[in-house]
């Protein structure tokens, strides 16, 4: 198994709330050691989130913004 | 193993022990303590009523606020009331703020609550529980592709944000803010269950189902680039 592939599934134990030597989880490691396909999907689940972070990048507030509202709070006491 | 019982493997995980999985995102917490730090002044200072700080306070967090809000409605027009209306709301309550919380915390929840407001109010539809759930037995939903080969600048096209963008409103609320500050804004389980005041475990569920959701409704647009690439 891959360091790579070892720290996604140890990820997967801890979130799924399992030691990492219970019998779930050694089930887990052995079984996505010897399976690409659940790579992959878990590949394709990280790639979700990568494409959805970078198909939206943060946008500076517009500054016609950011003065309207600099004038609003200003001594609001 | 099938490509299909691959995804059954996961959900049936998933089910068992009704938790979640997540990922590492990055991590910013060096630079949220120093903003933290720099909080901490800014709300004295705001308390004691000195004017220079309302600004400095804006400086620091509004570019925050504004994506968080524009991150869970998707209009610019709305994500700018929202941080009006943020701010409004802050220099309001300031004295409340007792420092038990962190003040990112505090700014957070009230943004994000002001931007769930909204949401509800513009009544988009939504999917429910039932059709999340669906979608992960839909048959053609499991054919696994190598995502990984695919160079992602082919997936910043117009179709393609329209398309995700698609999936991500159909999120409900409960579902599309733990995505936005867990995976978007990448703050901590924690945090992010502090801010919708939520429990951690509830958060991790969420998580992982607005995951799975979002992952489906990409398939097979993938699928289709993995074919022509």
């Amino acid at each position: 198994m891959s360091p790579h592939t070892k720290k996604i599934v140890d990820e997967l134990c801890n979130y799924l709330g399992y030691d990492f030597q219970s019998p779930m989880c050694k089930e887990l490691h052995e079984h996505v050691k010897h399976c690409p396909e659940c790579q992959q999907y878990i590949d394709s689940v990280k790639m979700t989130v990568k494409i959805c972070q970078d198909v939206h990048p943060p946008e500076p507030v517009p500054e016609t913004v950011k003065q309207e509202l600099l004038k609003k709070i200003k001594s609001p006491k | 193993m099938q490509s299909g019982i691959a995804i059954k493997f996961f959900v049936e995980l998933q089910k068992i022990s009704r938790k979640f999985v997540t990922f590492t995102t990055v991590d910013q917490s060096n630079k949220r303590n120093e903003n933290m730090n720099n909080s901490r002044d800014l709300v004295k200072r705001v308390k004691a009523g000195e004017e220079a700080a309302y600004a400095e306070l804006v400086n620091l967090y509004s570019d925050r606020i504004y994506n968080l809000a524009l991150r869970i409605l998707r209009r610019n027009d709305e994500a700018a009331d929202v941080l009006q209306e943020t701010f409004i709301k802050v220099f309001e309550k300031i004295d409340t703020f007792d420092g038990r919380s962190d003040f990112f915390t505090w700014i957070y929840r009230i943004a994000t609550n002001l931007s769930l407001m909204k949401m509800r109010k513009n009544k988009r539809t939504v999917l429910t529980d039932e059709d999340l759930e669906a979608q992960f037995d839909r048959p053609d939903s499991a054919e696994i592709q190598e995502w990984r080969s695919l160079p992602l600048q082919n997936l910043l096209t117009e179709e393609f944000r329209r398309h995700l963008d698609r999936a991500v409103d159909s999120l409900s609320e409960i579902y599309r803010s733990v995505f936005v500050l867990r995976d978007l804004e990448n703050l901590s389980i924690k945090e992010t269950s502090n801010i919708l005041g939520i429990t951690e475990t509830n958060v991790k569920v969420r998580l992982k189902r607005a995951r799975m959701f979002l992952r489906e409704q990409l398939a097979d647009y993938m699928s289709e680039q993995v074919k022509e690439s």
